[in-house]
């Protein structure tokens, strides 16, 4: 029972930073792949959706290859002291691009659905580009982005497959609560650590989704006349 | 002065369209498909299109180039409203753009609406809000898309004498697509009727009304508002003493009107009708009859001063014994007021 809190703290903190680094990239790919037409498109969409099909293990591998130590790029970034092995960053790294297909989903409908009227309406009223954009777009994608963001954090606090392989399994380091779970399973004496760590898992979990559908129908209040995006 | 020399295509239809234009309304009427949504969306630069657009002198579009939409101080308005459902009213008017707009919101007669959410709107405030997120940074051109499609018929009639008042005040041009030419023949100082794809007539709105091919099957009767009826919303029409009844929109008594009817709107009796709805009969005397064709028979009507022409079948002339000289019976079964 000793390592209980700080389980749930390192999950909570790998989740988060999963999120603030996958968050706005899934907006920026959301808002890309939905409004703008250019060569790659296609491919670019098939890598970002590519870890949710591809098996999390294999994503874990592809992510040691490049990343790792002796990786392609990590054996780069090693030099300047930046390193994703065996620590919480590369943990953070490996939840949050395993979470970003499920983020980007949700925020692309949102932008696809923006009306083309209303922003040509607002063109020939004298707004550039960038003042629809703030004006239209964000307000549009918000119920996406709080679906895409929910979504992409449950993924990241229950990732396994592909952090076990990135990170492996360190206590204090990169065991998060799936992880914790899995080494516990396999101790004779640790049934109650095994109960309360699902017992914690299910509380936040569900208190993410509870929250989700509050901000979701605020939000539709808010924007009303527009349906928001569930968790599709 | 908006000058348009345009040619584009949409799929297998091609149009080409010479326009020029000065301050003043002038209205784009033709059947759907014609062309005229297309042509009013390549000025605004919603559409590409080869040719010119130029207005004041600056280029919108032309050899290979075009502005954006957003560069051509423009104004439009669309067939259905356009708002922002999470902004208010005052919001959607203003889209973060500098100005005052308080006369503006008084004169269009919206002020009191400015807090509300859109969605609370009719439509007639609705399009009335879209006019004046047009107005707001005072457009060097006004485009209306049939921004009267969406309204109820009673709505509409209100809309098209706000409207007039609204577009007398505006020192732009004003460019107003619709398909209806009577719409048009009370707004706009100037028609354009577009074809086809290409504008077949373009001149001051009396002249092209008289050019239709069935002008001549429109009589007009001159008269003056006697007396109105509010409970049922009718005024009543001095024709030469005779009385005609008209749904009142918007009519004050002794005002002078015209009446339009249209030949195939009238039918004749020999005695004063008893018992039917039509409310409108007057006492007339058979000027003389023109054979269309075999069946078809026109009988002009002499009602006072007025003359008004009704097409019957020729079975009727024969079966009613109709001849020049003898009384007669005009019911009018409708009639358009200007």
């Amino acid at each position: 029972m000793i390592a209980f809190l700080p389980i749930i703290a390192l999950s909570l903190k790998v989740a988060f930073f999963a999120l603030l680094w996958a968050l706005p990239l899934g907006f920026t790919l959301g808002y890309v792949l939905a409004t703008k037409r250019f060569f790659g498109r296609r491919l670019l969409s098939v890598l970002v959706m590519m870890p949710l099909v591809m098996p999390p293990v294999v994503t874990g591998l592809v992510l040691l290859y490049v990343l790792g130590p002796k990786g392609a790029i990590g054996g780069l970034l090693a030099p300047l002291g930046i390193s994703f092995a065996f620590n919480a960053a590369g943990a953070a790294l490996a939840a949050g691009l395993v979470a970003l297909p499920l983020i980007v989903r949700p925020i692309r409908l949102s932008f696809e659905h923006v009306s083309k009227d209303l922003d040509e309406a607002l063109a020939v009223a004298g707004l550039t580009p960038w003042q629809r954009f703030i004006m239209l777009y964000v307000p549009s994608a918000l119920p996406g982005v709080v679906a895409g963001g929910v979504l992409g954090f449950a993924k990241a606090m229950g990732e396994f497959g592909a952090t076990i392989t990135f990170v492996a399994n360190i206590p204090g380091e990169t065991q998060t609560i799936s992880l914790a779970i899995h080494s516990a399973l396999q101790a004779f004496d640790q049934t109650d650590l095994v109960v309360w760590l699902c017992v914690a898992s299910l509380a936040i979990s569900g208190l993410a989704i509870w929250g989700s559908e509050f901000l979701l129908s605020w939000l539709e209040k808010r924007l009303t006349g527009r349906r928001a995006v569930r968790h599709a | 002065m908006l000058k348009v020399d345009l040619k584009f295509e949409r799929g297998a239809r091609s149009f080409q369209f010479q326009l020029e234009m000065g301050r003043g309304v002038t209205a784009l009427v033709g059947p759907s498909g014609a062309g005229k949504t297309s042509l009013l969306r390549a000025i605004a630069g919603l559409e590409p299109s080869k040719g010119q657009i130029e207005l004041d002198g600056q280029v919108f579009a032309g050899r290979g180039k075009a502005s954006a939409p957003h560069k051509r101080h423009l104004g439009m308005v669309f067939q259905e409203p356009r708002l922002l459902d999470h902004l208010s009213v005052e919001e959607n008017i203003r889209l973060g753009r500098k100005g005052v707009h308080m006369s503006l919101v008084h004169r269009l007669g919206i002020a009191d609406l400015l807090a509300r959410a859109p969605q609370d709107l009719s439509g007639g405030e609705k399009q009335r809000v879209m006019l004046a997120r047009a107005l707001f940074v005072q457009p060097r051109a006004l485009l209306l898309d049939e921004p009267l499609s969406a309204l109820d018929p009673e709505r509409r009639e209100a809309m098209i004498i706000f409207l007039r008042d609204v577009f007398a005040d505006l020192d732009v041009p004003v460019l107003y697509v619709t398909h209806a030419m009577e719409e048009a023949a009370r707004l706009a100082d100037q028609i354009a009727v577009i074809e086809q794809g290409r504008i077949v007539t373009h001149g001051p709105t009396q002249e092209v009304l008289a050019l239709r091919a069935d002008a001549h099957l429109l009589s007009r009767v001159q008269g003056h508002v006697a007396a109105l009826d509010d409970q049922y919303g009718l005024a009543q029409i001095n024709i030469g003493g005779q009385m005609l009844e008209v749904a009142n929109r918007g009519l004050d008594i002794g005002r002078q009107v015209q009446l339009n009817i249209w030949a195939r709107d009238v039918m004749l009796a020999k005695s004063r009708l008893e018992g039917i709805s039509a409310r409108n009969q007057l006492a007339g005397s058979i000027e003389r009859l023109e054979a269309i064709d075999p069946a078809t028979t026109d009988i002009f009507v002499k009602v006072g001063e007025a003359r008004i022409r009704a097409r019957v079948m020729t079975k009727t002339v024969a079966d009613l014994v109709l001849a020049p000289g003898a009384d007669i019976f005009v019911i009018i079964k409708s009639a358009s007021i200007e």
